[in-house]
């Protein structure tokens, strides 16, 4: 009961408390709103989703627009119906490309990392610039004579293309990501793992790599968000469902003729779901993960 | 003993150019030789149009660039447009890292939220804005007319501002999540003791941001200007998606207009050189980014 | 330095080890550019209808037993994706292109003419003029035609009745005072759309309204006239901005529709007219799919004085590219999507009609009864064969500054749009653009 007599002496209106609350309201509709339009209309059909006004919650929920996936109806079939076709099979291309990325990208990743956080050697300051120079090179610059190059050593229309693409693209970023992280990771513990005669590899393996799993869990993020987005290097790479992703069919979406907007918007919520989990899964190493490598060079 | 004292770090190279090598053998197959072909190429006359047309002309493509109409308009728009995206991911990316730094119910939610633009493909978000901002049936139109905002339906995009400033939004939107969770990142690590010191000197929460968490941010704010800086330089799909570079030329961005000179026009001798312009001015940027570093003497490689 | 002599061997192994993986790497490749000896034939189009050319080719295999092997490519990005193959050797046998991009094509030696071939002659008599002029490219012929389609006025009959309209403008100065008594009837705030958001295909509608009034932007050796003798243009962008801006009659909004939802808006009847091709009336009178069906007509382009009338057309063909080792199997698969067949019809290009109502560039056909019966669905044929007759193609399509041109134009059309740009200062403009260029491709 004595906190009832303490409360009108100590009150004071919580302001910090209510911005805070308001802030965070405020960001959370700016953020899901224009995704929650998209989800809603993939329920949605045709006419309710080009009403005026808007119906925000789908009047006449349906499935329809994603089932159509598997299954494309008569009239799909008919009018562009290869973008509706070919999704399902992008959404596999895309979950293939970029979980190898991500793996690819952590194998190169960490070895480069590891020699910068570790050791010190003549050189390492030019060779980490030059790492992050390569990215600064738009990627049209670069695009027709890598298609070349891809077309040389056959691989055009294949996964191994746009896997070894991405991975040069990730490559810089991952690499930084990576040393800040591995800097903060304590030398004693190799080195304690060294007096028990593990050798180089085993002490990676089983010491130092745990112990820096959230460094990897953000770059691996990263990686993987990166390859999941490009667009372009797989629109010029790829040209049939064999390895075609998804970004590069939802731009059939934007031109083919005849497209429905909510199989357009049910074919964009697919495409985003896979990263989403991934980032969703590992949200708190990721901010971890980060942490290391913003704050110190 | 000079040679043994210098046996020790020449090991630790040796070792350390074996650990890069597979990244850069990787690096330098796959990206060195486009990126020295694209430079040569900006050399030339070279429209895969006209074959038979191409030549060595040393600097004659930087050269025009002085009085190409299409790229310095493009230039000035690609300027504002990183000028505004950037000032409005930094400023919202700060305030969101804020917010995700206290402690509060929902936070974990927002957290989430806050990702979830990041698992967008550029050219779904676009898209998905294109549907937003429809003149006819979008839902700007829908949510704005039903709050009494406005009478009636507008075509946003319409007007040179208009489509300058709402694809710059959507550009926003769809970056925010990496400045954000680098930004918190750094947040989380500062020591509370800081705080606590601050607040017992009576620092009231203005002098206490400016004081403590402004100079510890400082890094991955940097971070965060550089990445983004490139990234709204480069910035493709979202507004060739939105307005194509229109109306007028209100939205034609430098990227996109290399893209339309290498892709549509086919002119991929001064395709690459805009490539260059642009690849030299991040550089320019980023040096600046790493003096500034220097000169706070928290680089350290 | 830092290379010591085992580095420098460690590097040098790399570099042997390279060129001995690569062909394991292209093991795993599914590119079926390499020949496969047994004559097939690489065919590229863009993605229209890739379900039904696919049927049409099984059908070409069955009978010719010649193998196809057939990729749809998106169609917004089918020009660069077969730039870029031609580019890196070992393009198509066969392919579409666009009459846009046949000059360079050409120019690019990427295609070969088809003169003295069996049957090209007997083609180029049997279709109109303005098809075999986009095919022929300095005068040589590079292709059989895939379809050709021209601009029409299409309105919708029903909102005209309603405002008490019995008859399609003639003239600009009627359509304008037809839109005004629409919108002040208060059936539609903007009652005429076309698409004008910047995009990488041309802007048909603008070409058909200056045709259309009888005008040009060039003369026959591709010098710009806009400016200076041809009036048209000018007095065309003066009526434009005028239904935009003075009596607002051209939806603002337009600047940014690309063509599909502006075939959305016709089919919901939310324009009462639009400027565009022949087919899409099939589509807005289709009433599975549009609730204007039945409502939608189709008229002449109308004109500056309602006298003169002549429209743009544009032609899709099929190729020969320059490279194919199997150039007799790839010509009949040409004669048989483009050509006649053994009874001296164009068999492909009525499937195509008849399928999905694409024009043809085959004078015979506008008479053939069962094309007529399925046209009378959708248009009436008097007006869609007068159209095909005096439509022509751009005289610019051969330059190889066409591309640069057409944006250039698209963006000033925006500002006469939005009054950002006056009439006379759009045509100085875009001749001084053309003047630009020029010294570009010089």
């Amino acid at each position: 009961m004595s906190t009832v007599v303490k409360v009108p002496l100590r009150y004071r209106i919580p302001w910090k408390k209510i911005v805070l609350y308001v802030l965070a309201v405020a960001f959370a509709l700016y953020l899901v709103l224009p995704f929650y339009w998209i989800v809603a209309m993939s329920f949605m059909r045709e006419v309710d989703a080009i009403a005026v006004p808007p119906h925000w919650i789908p009047s006449h929920p349906t499935l329809e627009n994603y089932l159509g996936f598997i299954h494309p109806s008569e009239a799909q079939q008919l009018v562009g119906g290869r973008a509706i076709d070919e999704t399902p099979y992008s959404l596999r291309n895309s979950l293939i490309v970029a979980t190898s990325t991500a793996v690819l990208n952590l194998v190169l990743a960490t070895f480069a990392a590891y020699s910068f956080s570790r050791l010190k050697f003549r050189g390492s300051q030019v060779l980490l610039v030059l790492y992050l120079l390569t990215r600064m090179v738009p990627g049209i610059a670069i695009i027709i004579p890598f298609y070349l190059l891809m077309r040389t050593l056959g691989l055009l229309d294949t996964y191994l293309a746009l896997i070894l693409s991405y991975t040069t693209f990730a490559l810089p970023i991952t690499i930084w990501i990576l040393k800040d992280f591995f800097r903060s990771v304590p030398r004693e513990l190799e080195e304690a793992a060294r007096v028990d005669r593990c050798g180089w590899f085993r002490t990676m393996w089983s010491v130092f790599l745990p112990v820096a799993a959230p460094g990897l869990v953000a770059a691996a993020v990263f990686a993987f968000m990166t390859a999941w987005n490009e667009f372009m290097f797989a629109l010029f790479l790829t040209s049939t469902k064999a390895a075609k992703t998804i970004p590069v069919v939802a731009a059939n979406f934007a031109t083919d003729f005849n497209t429905q907007f909510t199989v357009m918007a049910a074919a964009g919520v697919l495409a985003v779901v896979p990263p989403l989990v991934l980032a969703l899964l590992f949200q708190r190493k990721l901010v971890q993960g980060m942490a290391a490598g913003s704050v110190k060079g | 003993m000079a040679v043994l004292a210098e046996r020790r770090p020449l090991g630790d190279t040796a070792k350390a150019w074996a650990l890069n090598a597979p990244a850069m053998i990787v690096i330098a197959l796959l990206v060195a030789y486009p990126i020295a072909y694209s430079f040569w190429v900006s050399l030339q006359r070279n429209n895969l149009k006209r074959p038979r047309a191409n030549k060595f002309i040393g600097f004659d493509n930087y050269q025009a660039l002085l009085s190409d109409q299409a790229f310095l308009s493009a230039l000035k728009v690609s300027a504002l447009f990183v000028l505004v995206v950037l000032g409005l991911t930094v400023v919202l990316a700060l305030i969101l890292a804020l917010v995700l730094n206290e402690q509060f119910r929902g936070r974990g939610l927002l957290l989430s939220l806050a990702l979830l633009p990041w698992a967008m493909p550029g050219v779904v978000n676009g898209l998905m804005w294109r549907t937003i901002f429809d003149a006819k049936t979008g839902a700007l139109n829908g949510l704005l007319t039903q709050l009494g905002l406005i009478d009636g339906y507008h075509a946003w995009l319409t007007s040179g501002t208009g489509a300058f400033l709402f694809t710059a939004l959507a550009q926003v939107w769809n970056t925010l999540p990496f400045s954000v969770i680098i930004l918190l990142a750094g947040l989380s690590t500062i020591p509370s003791e800081l705080y606590d010191a601050a607040t017992v000197d009576r620092a009231g929460a203005v002098q206490r941001f400016v004081q403590v968490t402004v100079p510890w941010l400082l890094h991955p704010l940097l971070i965060v200007l550089i990445l983004e800086t490139m990234n709204a330089f480069r910035a493709f799909d979202t507004i060739y998606v939105l307005t194509g570079g229109g109306p007028g030329d209100a939205t034609t961005t430098i990227a996109l207009l290399d893209v339309q000179t290498v892709l549509t026009f086919t002119d991929f001798g001064l395709g690459s050189a805009y490539a260059w312009v642009i690849t030299a001015i991040t550089l320019l940027i980023s040096v600046g980014y790493i003096g500034l570093l220097y000169r706070k003497g928290n680089f350290e490689v | 330095m830092e290379l010591n002599r085992r580095q420098i061997l460690k590097y040098a192994g790399l570099g042997l080890a390279l060129p001995a993986a690569s062909p394991l790497l292209s093991a795993c490749s599914n590119d079926k550019s390499a020949g496969a000896g047994d004559g097939s034939v690489k065919f590229e189009g863009w993605d229209y209808e890739a379900a039904l050319v696919q049927q049409n080719l099984d059908n070409f295999t069955k009978t010719s037993n010649i193998k196809v092997n057939y990729t749809p490519i998106t169609s917004a990005q089918y020009v660069q994706k077969v730039v870029a193959e031609f580019t890196g050797g070992g393009g198509p046998d066969a392919l579409y292109v666009y009459d846009d991009s046949l000059a360079g094509w050409v120019e690019g030696d990427y295609l070969q003419p088809l003169d003295g071939m069996p049957g090209v002659d007997e083609v180029y008599g049997a279709i109109y003029p303005g098809n075999a002029a986009a095919m022929t490219y300095q005068g040589k012929r590079y292709g059989l035609p895939y379809y050709t389609d021209s601009n029409c006025l299409t309105y919708n009959a029903d909102i005209l009745a309603k405002a008490g309209i019995t008859k399609p403008p003639a003239s600009l100065e009627e359509l304008e005072a037809q839109a005004v008594k629409i919108k002040s009837a208060g059936l539609l705030e903007y009652p005429i759309g076309v698409p004008a958001q910047l995009s990488d295909t041309w802007w048909s509608w603008v070409w058909a309204l200056v045709f259309g009034s009888g005008g040009n932007m060039f003369d026959d050796q591709q010098t710009p006239i806009m400016n200076t003798t041809d009036s048209v243009v000018k007095d065309v962008f003066a009526w434009l901005q005028q239904a935009a801006t003075k009596s607002k009659v051209i939806d603002p909004a337009c600047l940014q529709l690309l063509a599909v939802p502006i075939d959305n808006a016709m089919k919901a009847n939310r324009y009462a007219y639009t400027i565009g091709a022949r087919y899409a009336s099939r589509d807005y009178n289709d009433a599975t799919k549009s609730k204007a069906a039945g409502k939608i007509r189709m008229a002449l382009v109308p004109s500056l004085d309602g006298q003169v009338h002549g429209t743009v057309s544009n032609t899709r063909l099929y190729a020969l590219a320059k490279d194919t080792e199997v150039k007799d199997n790839a010509f009949k698969l040409l004669t048989y999507l483009g050509g006649l067949d053994a009874n001296k019809k164009p068999y492909t290009a009525k499937f195509w009609f008849l399928q999905r109502g694409l024009g043809f560039a085959y004078k015979s056909m506008a008479t053939d009864p069962e094309i007529v019966a399925s046209l009378k669905k959708f248009a009436d044929p008097a007006i869609y064969a007068h159209l095909g007759e005096i439509a022509k193609p751009r005289n610019v399509l051969g330059v190889p500054w066409y591309t640069e041109f057409e944006i250039e134009m698209h963006k000033v059309v925006q500002g006469v749009l939005s009054n950002q740009t006056q009439p006379s200062a759009a045509v100085a403009s875009l001749a001084q653009s053309v003047d630009t260029l020029k010294k570009k491709y010089s």
